[in-house]
Formats: structure tokens, C-alpha cells, sequence
């Protein structure tokens, strides 16, 4: 993807492999902080409602998910171990993303307009957005800087044998995209640019915001990626909460700034659970019951940390029961969700905090 | 009210029936480039997830989507495996709430089906596009060897006119595009001390995906068992428990990709144990037919035409070749007014459920020169046994059933009694009883617990709960069979499937059988038993002054059996009529015999090769 020379000024140009891992350890963390806001919209939706969101987010979280095996497999391909189960590797929300974007913050909120509207920031196409950095920026970046170091160093010292195993296809599949072996500078330049197709779904510098997208006729739910990721083909996120937030579909002939002209998506925001925004532990201190589920909720989180971190660091295997987990934590944040906080005046339900245990 | 419209519509191959069998005849015509009618009895979803106007909103709106199903399902008091599909009165399907004891004499029409009896024929299937598939549980097992020649070896039942050799590269074919979930090694029985149930396996072959993960109760049973023999006629027979091979999303081995979901792609991945394959999984992990038929109108050759009830087969003036195809199109389901069309194929193919394609044959007075069209109408009646584990075993998770003990398939006292398979069911006494569902009322309401006292009592029995299936082989018998009666008529005016059914004491003794080997294993385990079965029982019957059980596996096998002979058979072993030349029946109507495995996937290996025979046969016209 293009850079500008505006947007490229705020960049720490990646000039050494040390930096190159830095930068892809922060991509893991960005990827991983998005996952909080977007499972607390979600699992706040209430069971069979709002159907056609709860679909849209659920498959950008499974997106997030590809992406950030993407860029722990190019960093594991250049000899680095990503970390993932230390309480820093979290933040605490509201947070700024960890990638430098200053110009927005990001809540855990129940699936609301304002939620959406997070989202479509977090998203943002940087053609968009030509003075605010954005997430395709900072992996502009990091391409810019593979593509330095490629030119630069042996191969063998940019991708060295004897790296961790990779995340393998047979692990994820499905649910966002093929994942590629990171073997060189071709395969790592593919896995960086299918984290910008499918979040910004414009890598190319060459747009023109009046010309339809590539939709398939009439469908209204698919776009531009499928020879891509070998998936049929469907809208980058940005304009799939677009579609969430406007409640209709982008359709064939519609184009950014028409806006979707498609069939009406029914949301209603009053099936959803009212969770308390940026729920924290000091929230339930005085309900023993809701802080002993949130404590759950966060100990089956921390084990979910480790077996991540544990299958990008020579086990993938552990990925299998690391799906089981994935569960468990759902049915605890429905259950938070299902509950009041007494005494709100707001009438606010818990949430899940999003912790990391220690020891 | 009808009108009567012949749009002189010709196409290469008209195939009746939108199932697995139907898609995947057309799916492979397609690809081989012919022009293919599909036309369907019952409802579609048009390739939906969701619906086109959003979600589903009542049950009175036509469901139109795969999510419209799963909001039916989810509303449904009772959820039985045709829950969450419409109920059309003008496509009508049994459902297993219709039945219930044969008073002697008497006939049951509570239903779509009519029972003449003695027996109840316990099993339903589903008339809508995508068919029986959208509630079945994806178990993919192959026959055995002596399956395919019963006759010859026991002298019961009949011989198919093709061997395990014959159909075994088309049992591969099956497996790829099911996208079955096992282990070679595994199913070739190898491992098992009773050479009877050995299956040869082509040399380095593997399944696409590696086998779905087995439950802690199978674990639990793997190691309870081990080295555990039973005996029958003087000989001993181990038990084994075996991983069970799945049409459902595992991990993909090499480069194999699975298909996703219809209409939703990102859906569709791998199974995540949502513990109701049947009657509907919501990610479509569990292959259905949907999937098929998407594959086939993406061949841009093939058009599907649902609500479109096929009523008779024409034959040309010599009575050779099926001239025409008469249906009845319907455009709601609320009413009853339809018009009726004709199309013409060069072959006409019959797809549509082994109940269903008699109905139309026997209607049309067509391929019946063997007076064998409708009879040998067979199912696995299953008799359940079920307890309490002493210990918790984590009933109610994963897929229905994810190993089963095949060693006693096969064997020689098949000369004398059934064989049957052994399914583990990993949802407590949800068949049995209804749990949880169904039975939690009961403690409210009977037993009075409440609070605290509910709570423990559900943490401390509900994960202990456990249940066999045994699937009992079951003979072909010219007198279980379909017939069609004036009298019954659904309100298209279309024949209600008539059906006269018994099990003999060959079966029965192969379930008494089963209760012994169920009553060992029980003991060995320590499970307390709480299996009961009562003369109330639909499938009540009596054996050497015992009662037992059976309940419907929904496997309809018969009907319209391939056989050596035409004047004992309905088809050839190319799966074409005897009678009439571009006239192929498929589905498991074709199955001479059902033995112990479920039928799905040899039926679907069957229609491969069947897609191929058409597609020569279109060569020669």
C-alpha cells in the first residue's frame, strides 16, 4: 500500500529486524485490542436478534483473529516470538489503539449506534482519511520496512531457518481467510496486505470513491476479495458496519459515497443487553456474586492468553482446546451481561472487564 | 383449482427431488456440461442465510432462509428433527409426533403417513430443498464386504448386484465432496479381533479431514471396555469403540478446503460442538444438500424449481421411454390452488426419497414390471438403552455421536439374528426422554425442586446421563412395503404414502441380542440402568416373552431395489430402470438391503457413479 510522505513523517522508519519485530508485536497487540470492543458489542446482542449484525461482527472478529495469526506468523517467519499472556499486552479501556491513532477512543460498549460508530474508526481506509493515521497506514509501514530489510540483509538473516512453527491453515479456516506459510519476502508481503484488504478493503491509491464496488450482482453482501483469501467475496469492514450503521446493504452499483442503497438490514438496538460501558473490576465491588463471575470470566480469559501464547510459540496444537475456551468465555460474558449491577441509576447489566491474571 | 400449462420445456436430464441425491446428480450433470431441470416438492431458501427481507419474523411468514430456520426451530415446544422446517400441506412430511401404537386392525392417518401396520413405520424425512440432510447427523460409514452379498454368505436377505470393489473408488468420491471428517486407519476395523468386519481401504487412501475429536464419554468408554468380549453361538467377539466417521467440518487435511456455508461463507467452519446437528446446525459445519445444489447452479447449467410437486411420468406411445413429467406448481404454502405444468428430459431421473419416488412410480404406473416398486421397505429400528454413569461423564456436548462399537456388524450369526451397530450418544437421554428440555418440567412440576435443590440435582445427574443406540440390521421383505389408496390424498390431491410394516423375529432376535450386550456393558461400567421400554411405546414389540423398543433411525432404505434380474428388481446396477430405458432412480430406495450402516453416504457413493451412468447414457441418445 501507498504512504504519503505526510502520513510516512509520523512512522518510526523500520531500518533493523529489532524494530521490524517491535512493529509486528505492536500489530499482534492492535489486532488483540480490538477484540474486547467488538465481542462485548456482540455478545451483548441478545440470543436470535438482530441476526444480521451479530453475523457481520462475528465474522470481522473472526478477521481480526486471521489477521493477527497473519502478522504473528510473518514475525515468527523473522525469527521473533510474538508474547502474548502479560497483563501489558492488554489495554485498559477507553484506550487509543496501540498504533499510534490519537484521533479517536476506543470503549467497550454494548452493540449500540455509538458502538458502530467505534468501529468505523478503528476501520477507517486511510484514503479516507488523508490527514489521521490509520490501521492500513501503520501496516503500510510495516511493508515499507520488510521491503527495506529484504533489500538490505541476506535472506537467510531476514528469514532464518528453525522459527517456531506457524499457524497452519488446518487451524483456521472458514472464518476470514487462507492462511499462507510465511516464507519470504513475497508470502510475508501477502499476509501484511491481506490485513489491510480486508480491514480497509482499498489497497490501492488509485481510488475513486464514486466508482461502484466490485459486488456481485445483486447479492448486496459480497466484494472484492475472494481470489484473495479464497472466499467468496464480501465488503471490508469499514463498509460492513457502514452497512450496520445506515441499516441497509451496499449493492451492486453502489459506491462509497452513494452510501448502501440495498435492502433494509432490521436492527433493533432495544434487544440488546444494557451492559455498563467500560465495565471495570471496582464496578461489582459491592456484588460478591458479579465479581466472582468477572473473576471467572477473567481466569478462563488468562487461559486462553497462555494457550495463545503457547500455540505461537511451538505448540500450535494447543489451538484445538484453545476453541473450547474461546466458548467458555462467551457463555461468562453472557452471563455478566445477563445480570444487573444494583443500584445503577442507568439500570446498567455487568460486563466482562477483559483482565489478564497474574501468577 | 388448477390450470392446466404445457410449455413444451426439454431439457437434457429432469431430475425430481432437490435432497442429497437430487444435488448431487446435478450437481455433476451440471459440471458435465448437460441441461438439468431439479424440481422440488417442497420449500427453498434460494441459496439464503438470511432472509432477503430480513430477519424471520413469525411462523406464519414463509421461512425463506437458513436462519428463518433456526428461528423456527428455536420457537418450537417440540424439538423434533423436522422442528425447524416448514410444514407444508402441500409438500406434507411424516413427523415422529404422528405416531403411536397400531391398535390391531385398525389404521393410523394421524399424519402424512397412513399405517396399516401391525407395526408402525417410525422414521420421517424432510420434503424441502436441501431434503433429509438438513436434520441428519452426518454419520458416514461404509458397508461391509459381506454386506453386499448376505445372501450367498447367510442365505437371508438378497445380494447386490455389485460388490464392495465395485463401489469403493465412488465411496472416496463421496467422502471428498461430503467432506467427511475421519481416520483411515481407524475405519478400516483393522484393529478389531473379528475379521467378519475388516473393510479394505484403497492403498494410502486418507479422508480429507482429520477425524472430529472424540468425546471424554468416549474416551470413557475406550477405556472402561478395553479388551471386553462378549459371546454368541460359542464364539467370542470383541467390543470396541471406534471414532465415527462425519460429514461435519474438521481440520482439513493438506490442501483440501471445506465448503462453507450457503449464503454465508464465513459461516460454516469448523464444527464448534452447538450440540444440535439434528435437527439443525446453525453454522452448517454438518454438511447438507443446500451445500450441493449451490455447487450445481453454480455450474450456470442447472435450474431449481421449488414447490413444484412431480405427480406422474408419462410414457411415450410404446411404453418405453418416460415421455413427460407432469407437476403441480403451488405459489404459498397457505393455500392450495396450483397450476400444473409438463416438462420432457432425455433422461429423467427420480431423487426424490425412497418413500416418495415409490409414491411417484407406483402413481404413474411406471418401471413396476417386477410388481417390487414400494416393497422392501426397511429402516434400522434402534433400540435405545440408557442410565446414569457413576461418575460425570459430560453428557450434552459436542455432536450427537462422535464414536459407536462396530465389531458386532458383522459376523456368522448373521445366519440367525441381526447385526448391529452400536451408536454412543454424547446428548445424555435427549432421545430417550426429551432431556433437557423435556424433563426439567418434570422435576419443577412432580418432584417439586426448586432453588438450590434444582440446581444441585441438574449439576449431579444431568452430566452423568448416557444412552445407546443399537441399529439393528433389518431384512428386505416383500410384504413392508408402500402403497397408494383413493381414499388418501394430501390437498393437492396428491397420494398419501401407505404403509404396511412388520419386523420379524430375525430382527427381533438381533435386539435381544443387543440388550444382552447393552446389560454387559452396563454391569461392567457400573451404569445404573434406566432403560424402559412399554407396551405404550410406538415401536413396542415383544420377543421370546421380552419387550422392547424400537424407534425410527430415519434410514428408509427399499422401495425400488437394484438387482441381476428384472423380474425380481426395479433397477439395474447402473441404477436405471428395467423398464424404461432413460428413466434412473437414485436414493436409498435403490439399496437392496440396509444392513448396519447408516445409508448416506453408500446411497451418495451410489449416486456418483449413477450421475456417470447418466451422463453416458446421454452420449449414446
Amino acid at each position: 500500500m501507498y504512504l504519503s510522505p505526510d502520513k510516512q513523517k509520523r512512522f518510526t522508519p523500520i531500518t533493523n529486524i529489532e524494530e521490524l519485530h517491535h512493529q509486528l508485536q505492536l500489530a499482534i497487540e492492535l489486532e488483540f485490542s480490538t477484540l474486547p470492543p467488538y465481542l462485548s458489542a456482540l455478545y451483548s446482542i441478545k440470543e436470535n436478534t438482530n441476526n444480521c449484525a451479530y453475523q457481520v461482527i462475528q465474522s470481522v472478529v473472526m478477521e481480526e483473529m486471521f489477521h493477527l495469526s497473519n502478522a504473528a506468523n510473518v514475525l515468527i517467519a523473522t525469527g521473533g516470538s510474538p508474547a502474548i499472556n502479560s497483563p501489558e499486552f492488554l489495554p485498559s479501556f477507553p484506550t487509543r489503539l496501540p498504533d499510534g491513532e490519537k484521533w479517536f477512543e476506543v470503549s467497550l460498549l454494548k452493540f449500540s449506534p455509538e458502538a458502530i460508530q467505534t468501529f468505523k474508526y478503528i476501520e477507517e481506509p486511510s484514503e479516507n482519511a488523508p490527514n489521521l493515521i490509520t490501521i492500513g497506514d501503520f501496516y503500510a509501514n510495516i511493508e515499507k520496512g520488510l521491503t527495506f530489510l529484504s533489500e538490505t540483509l541476506p535472506p537467510g538473516e531476514l528469514f532464518p531457518a528453525n522459527t517456531h512453527p506457524q499457524i497452519a491453515h488446518k487451524y483456521y479456516y472458514g472464518g476470514g481467510g487462507e492462511i499462507t506459510p510465511v516464507t519470504d519476502i513475497g508470502s510475508a508481503m501477502f499476509a501484511i496486505n491481506a490485513i489491510i484488504a480486508q480491514g480497509e478493503g482499498i489497497p490501492d491509491r488509485c481510488w475513486d470513491p464514486d466508482k461502484p464496488f466490485p459486488l456481485e450482482e445483486g447479492t448486496g453482501i459480497a466484494s472484492g476479495d475472494h481470489q484473495l483469501f479464497m472466499q467468496p467475496r464480501e465488503l471490508a469492514h469499514y463498509y460492513r458496519f457502514d452497512e450496520l450503521a445506515q441499516g441497509r446493504r451496499y449493492v451492486c452499483g453502489d459506491s462509497h459515497n452513494s452510501g448502501p442503497t440495498g435492502p433494509q438490514i432490521p436492527i433493533d438496538y432495544a434487544q440488546v443487553y444494557n451492559m455498563k460501558p467500560n465495565p471495570n473490576p471496582g464496578d461489582y465491588a459491592f456484588s460478591p456474586e458479579l465479581a466472582a463471575l468477572d473473576y471467572e470470566f477473567n481466569r478462563i480469559f488468562t487461559l486462553l492468553l497462555d494457550q495463545l501464547h503457547n500455540a505461537f510459540n511451538g505448540d500450535p496444537e494447543v489451538l484445538v482446546p484453545a476453541v473450547g475456551t474461546m466458548f467458555k468465555l462467551k457463555e461468562l460474558a453472557q452471563e455478566l451481561m445477563r445480570n444487573p449491577i444494583p443500584n445503577s441509576p442507568e439500570q446498567y447489566t455487568a460486563g466482562p472487564t477483559w483482565q489478564y491474571l497474574k501468577g | 383449482m388448477s390450470t392446466v400449462i404445457n410449455n413444451n420445456e426439454h431439457f437434457d436430464v429432469v431430475i425430481v427431488g432437490a435432497g442429497i441425491s437430487g444435488a448431487i446428480m446435478a450437481e455433476q450433470l451440471g459440471k458435465g456440461g448437460k441441461n438439468v431441470l431439479v424440481l422440488e416438492a417442497g420449500t427453498g431458501t434460494g441459496g439464503r442465510f438470511f432472509s432477503q427481507d430480513g430477519d424471520h419474523k413469525d411462523n406464519t411468514q414463509q421461512v425463506s432462509s437458513y436462519q428463518g430456520y433456526m428461528s423456527t426451530f428455536f420457537t418450537a415446544l417440540a424439538k423434533i428433527p423436522n422442528a425447524p422446517y416448514p410444514q407444508n400441506a402441500n409438500a406434507p412430511q411424516p413427523l415422529v409426533t404422528d405416531l403411536a401404537p397400531i391398535p390391531q386392525g385398525q389404521v393410523l392417518d394421524k399424519g402424512y403417513f397412513v399405517q396399516k401396520g401391525p407395526l408402525p413405520f417410525a422414521s420421517t424425512y424432510t420434503r424441502a430443498e436441501g431434503g433429509t440432510t438438513l436434520h441428519w447427523l452426518g454419520t458416514c460409514l461404509r458397508m461391509l464386504p459381506e454386506d453386499f452379498a448376505i445372501k450367498t454368505r447367510f442365505g437371508r436377505g438378497l445380494d447386490w448386484p455389485i460388490s464392495y470393489e465395485d463401489l469403493q473408488p465412488w465411496y472416496e468420491v463421496a467422502e471428498k465432496n461430503l467432506g467427511v471428517s475421519a481416520n483411515a486407519d481407524e475405519q478400516t476395523y483393522r484393529q478389531i479381533d473379528n475379521p467378519a468386519v475388516h473393510i479394505p481401504y484403497a492403498a494410502s487412501y486418507e479422508y480429507k479431514m482429520e477425524k472430529i475429536p472424540q468425546s471424554y464419554l468416549d474416551q470413557y468408554f475406550s477405556k472402561g471396555l478395553a479388551h471386553m468380549q462378549v459371546s454368541f453361538e460359542g464364539k467370542p467377539y470383541p467390543i470396541d469403540v471406534v471414532s465415527t466417521p462425519q460429514a461435519r467440518n474438521g481440520m482439513p487435511r493438506g490442501d483440501y478446503r471445506p465448503v462453507g456455508a450457503v449464503g454465508h461463507a464465513t459461516a460454516g467452519q469448523r464444527c464448534a460442538g452447538n450440540s444440535n446437528c439434528v435437527p439443525i446446525c446453525p453454522i452448517q459445519a454438518k454438511y447438507n444438500a443446500l451445500k450441493t445444489l449451490e455447487q450445481a447452479k453454480n455450474t450456470g447449467k442447472v435450474e431449481i424449481r421449488t414447490q413444484c410437486v412431480a405427480y406422474n411420468l408419462e410414457t411415450d406411445e410404446q411404453g418405453k421411454n418416460i415421455a413427460q413429467v407432469h407437476y403441480k406448481k403451488y405459489q404459498s404454502t397457505d393455500s392450495p390452488d396450483y397450476q400444473c405444468h409438463t416438462v420432457s428430459g432425455t433422461i429423467v431421473v427420480l431423487a426424490s426419497h425412497a418413500v416418495e419416488n415409490a409414491k411417484l412410480l407406483l402413481a404413474s404406473n411406471v418401471a413396476n414390471s417386477s410388481d417390487q416398486v414400494g416393497r422392501n421397505l426397511m429402516d434400522h429400528p434402534t433400540m435405545l438403552t440408557w442410565g446414569l454413569m457413576p461418575t460425570d461423564i459430560g453428557a450434552f456436548r459436542g455432536p450427537g455421536s462422535t464414536s459407536g462399537i462396530p465389531s458386532l456388524r458383522g459376523g456368522e450369526f448373521r445366519k440367525n439374528r441381526a447385526a448391529f451397530r452400536i451408536e454412543i450418544g454424547n446428548w445424555g437421554w435427549s432421545w430417550p426422554e426429551g432431556a433437557p428440555v423435556g424433563t426439567v418440567p418434570e422435576l419443577i412440576d412432580e418432584k417439586n425442586m426448586f432453588g438450590e435443590q434444582l440446581k444441585n440435582y441438574i449439576g449431579s445427574v444431568y452430566p452423568r446421563m448416557f444412552r445407546f443406540g443399537f441399529l439393528v440390521e433389518q431384512l428386505p421383505d416383500a410384504n413392508n412395503r408402500v402403497t397408494l389408496d383413493d381414499n388418501y390424498r394430501d390437498r393437492l390431491g396428491n397420494y398419501r404414502p401407505v404403509i404396511t410394516y412388520n419386523v420379524t423375529d430375525y430382527t427381533r432376535a438381533g435386539m435381544a441380542a443387543a440388550k444382552e450386550v447393552s446389560d454387559q456393558i452396563f454391569q461392567r461400567l457400573g451404569i445404573e440402568g434406566f432403560t424402559e421400554y412399554s407396551p405404550s411405546d410406538a415401536g413396542y414389540l415383544t420377543y421370546r416373552g421380552e419387550g422392547y423398543s424400537y424407534n425410527g433411525a430415519g434410514h428408509l432404505v427399499g422401495t425400488h431395489i437394484m438387482g441381476d434380474d428384472p423380474k425380481t428388481s426395479v433397477v439395474n446396477k447402473y441404477q436405471q430402470s428395467w423398464d424404461h430405458p432413460n428413466l434412473f432412480l437414485v436414493g436409498c430406495g435403490n439399496m437392496p438391503t440396509i444392513s448396519t450402516s447408516n445409508p448416506t453416504l453408500t446411497m451418495a457413493a451410489l449416486t456418483y457413479w449413477a450421475a456417470k451412468n447418466v451422463l453416458d447414457a446421454l452420449t449414446q441418445c
